[in-house]
């Protein structure tokens, strides 16, 4: 069943609306609710999920699928979804994906799929990283830098590493005539920020007139040149 | 360390050098939960569905442009074909529609939202009726939103009254969008094989047989490549050229990749597709002509031409495909003659004529693209020019598609200059003689036995 925003004008202001499970509920719906006061509860809904075993829910913030509404969850179907889940958190969805600014869509307590995937939504730091011999590199990033050469280059990028908590893993660094490039891996899966901090803060050590210093996640170069 | 400095290197080059960048991460969004009584109730649906579906669209993307370094130019959503919503409501005026699409999209900060769109290929019916003759009003009261019709295909034939009708169309959109240089036409293509899931505009959509919503990512590179053939030197085999773009089309395609999954993951909406195209832009060394220069013509348009182009298409297709998962959209080598300064010497030169262009789309993959043609060009003639792209791609199993330019008081030779991505047109000579006989006769072309293929 689809619940529209007719349904919602056509129902009393500040009753609750009881639909059957599974329901889909469009936004604009949810919102015509929402501003008038309507709460709109599945029949027999037993936990947040809508599952009719809450105790042996495993569905998180996605609806169990249509199919098996108002049944146990077998334990390996229970498995099934969860190895689904991590691929594609739509998986059996049948609700919009929840909105963070829609109360109605998105509880405060509910973790979205996405986040459930990625964990909290200020991390974006690959949880790991494989090169290309399959050795797990969590967190690692090329630092690269080019400029005209002078004293203390290495060392002011050493500095700007260790100042955001980053572990240098491997350093390169050329001179031609008179201009150098310096490329380095570093893990900063132990920094004090998120990586957007932390490629800030290096970035910053960039001037015009000196070097630039570029940041960028380890994948761009291992989607580019590896299979 | 994993990766050779040469590699490092390189696609630092790439980016910082030869204008690397994802051309667009396309977000599809389907409308259907959207259908009402009425147009105006239909607008409200359709402005609350896009902005609450793509509102984190610009703030990811951004996100993941800055994180990786790579470029992202166009942010854009692409809905259902509105026609579809167009048969129940009580009026046949849908300009209230693109009119909340455009207002939906200035509210969540998009560069263009595409879907304005119909299928008409076997016929049409009353919401296709209505979107078309509204098309014109729409284009001239929005800034974002792109327009698409598909008149043709290989399992239905040509249905050669919607290109009549649709020369109407461009022509009167040109006239109500005059002032602004006829930049209407230019959100306006006619399409044979239209693909469900084209991330590029004008000729972006959410097909039916997609999902809620879904992520779709296009690439560019025409700087890359062209880099790479030209340092193979004036020696190189055309086998090695190919190789080489081959090489270099698998890395492009693999930025597309990177970015469109990820930001993607970061929305929490399923990946779709990379649409591994050539797209180039008005800016200097962004030029699929360039490269097709650079296989040794002198101008593109010279004899030699479309063997370039094939070759150029086939070798991004192939290298591309090992590069995504999921390859879709158009994936070839764009044409598009303003957004492309080396289309546009060409044209100007007298190197690159109508015919030539006409000839090329055959191999690449789209069709005539942003050509600009006399103002004083008839709708008959519009309607015949349709017809042969459309025959060119039913016959052929391609998508092919129509962006003509009639703007009002331009004549062969006379130049409109938009910026940015859509450049500089310059009005192309069209054969003086009457197709007048053949638009009299309307009715539908049937599919061709290539189409049999059950």
């Amino acid at each position: 069943m689809i619940l529209t925003s007719d349904r919602i004008d056509a129902h009393p202001q500040g009753q609750p609306l009881e639909v059957p499970r599974g329901t889909h509920v469009t936004s604009l719906a949810r919102e015509a609710a929402e501003a008038r006061g309507i709460s709109i509860v599945e029949a027999g809904a037993g936990s947040t999920c809508g599952c009719a075993a809450p105790e042996h829910c495993s569905c998180g913030p996605t609806p169990a699928p249509p199919s098996m509404m108002g049944t146990p969850v077998p334990d390996d179907w229970a498995r099934t979804m969860e190895r689904r889940r991590k691929v594609d958190p739509s998986i059996w969805s049948t609700s919009p994906t929840p909105k963070p600014t829609s109360p109605a869509a998105a509880p405060s307590t509910a973790k979205s799929p996405a986040a459930a995937v990625l964990g909290p939504a200020e991390t974006h730091v690959d949880a790991c990283v494989m090169d290309s011999g399959g050795e797990c590199r969590e967190g690692v990033v090329v630092v690269t830098a080019v400029g005209r050469n002078r004293p203390h280059v290495l060392a002011e990028l050493a500095t700007g590493i260790a100042d955001v908590g980053g572990d240098i893993q491997e350093i390169s660094q050329r001179i031609v005539d008179d201009w150098f490039h310096t490329i380095l891996t570093v893990d900063i899966s132990r920094t004090k920020g998120a990586f957007p901090e932390a490629k800030a803060a290096l970035e910053r050590l960039s001037r015009d007139d000196d070097y630039t210093v570029r940041v960028q996640h380890e994948r761009v170069f291992r989607y580019m040149h590896r299979i | 360390m994993p990766f050779h400095e040469r590699e490092i290197l390189e696609t630092i080059r790439m980016v910082d050098l030869e204008t690397l960048d994802i051309r667009t991460t396309t977000l599809g969004i389907s409308l259907r939960g959207c259908v009402r009584s009425t147009v105006s109730a239909t607008a409200d649906a359709v402005y609350e569905r896009i902005t609450s579906a793509g509102e984190k669209l610009v703030e990811t993307a951004n996100s993941v442009e800055r994180d990786y370094g790579i470029p992202i130019v166009n942010k854009r959503v692409a809905v259902t074909p509105v026609a579809l919503l167009g048969d129940a409501v009580d009026s046949d005026d849908l300009v209230p529609i693109a009119q909340a699409m455009d207002r939906a999209g200035g509210e969540i900060g998009i560069d263009y939202a595409g879907g304005f769109s119909a299928l008409v290929h076997g016929g049409s019916s009353l919401g296709d009726r209505r979107l078309i003759s509204s098309i014109p009003k729409a284009l001239a009261s929005t800034s974002r939103v792109c327009s698409s019709v598909n008149v043709g295909s290989t399992r239905a034939g040509i249905n050669f009254d919607a290109c009549i009708e649709m020369a109407g169309v461009i022509k009167e959109t040109a006239r109500l969008t005059e002032a602004d240089g006829g930049l209407g036409c230019a959100k306006l293509v006619v399409f044979t094989n239209a693909v469900e899931d084209n991330p590029f505009i004008a000729g972006a959509m959410h097909g039916i047989g997609m999902p809620d919503e879904v992520i779709n990512c296009g690439v560019s590179g025409p700087g890359v490549v062209n880099a790479s053939v030209a340092q193979l030197g004036p020696d190189a085999s055309l086998g090695a050229v190919c190789e080489e773009i081959k090489k270099i089309s698998f890395k492009v395609t693999r930025m597309g990749e990177l970015i469109g999954r990820e930001t993607a993951k970061r929305l929490g909406v399923p990946f779709g597709i990379v649409d591994l195209s050539l797209a180039p832009t008005p800016a200097s060394g962004d030029s699929v002509a360039d490269i097709l220069e650079g296989f040794g013509l002198e101008r593109v348009g010279a004899p030699g031409t479309i063997l370039c182009l094939a070759m150029l298409n086939d070798a991004v297709k192939k290298g591309g495909s090992m590069a995504a998962s999921r390859v879709g959209g158009l994936s070839g080598a764009f044409i598009p003659v303003s957004e492309d300064m080396g289309m546009v010497r060409a044209a100007e030169e007298g190197a690159l004529s109508y015919e030539k262009l006409e000839a090329m789309t055959a191999v690449c993959s789209v069709g005539i693209d942003m050509v600009a043609v006399p103002g004083d060009t008839s709708a008959e003639t519009i309607a015949a020019m349709i017809g042969d792209q459309m025959a060119i791609g039913m016959i052929n199993d391609k998508t092919t598609a129509v962006r003509l330019l009639p703007l009002p008081g331009m004549k062969e030779g006379d130049t409109v200059d938009w910026g940015g991505l859509l450049g500089k047109a310059v009005a192309m000579r069209i054969s003086p003689f009457s197709s007048d006989g053949l638009t009299r006769r309307g009715g539908r072309v049937p599919p061709p036995l290539n189409g049999l293929k059950n």
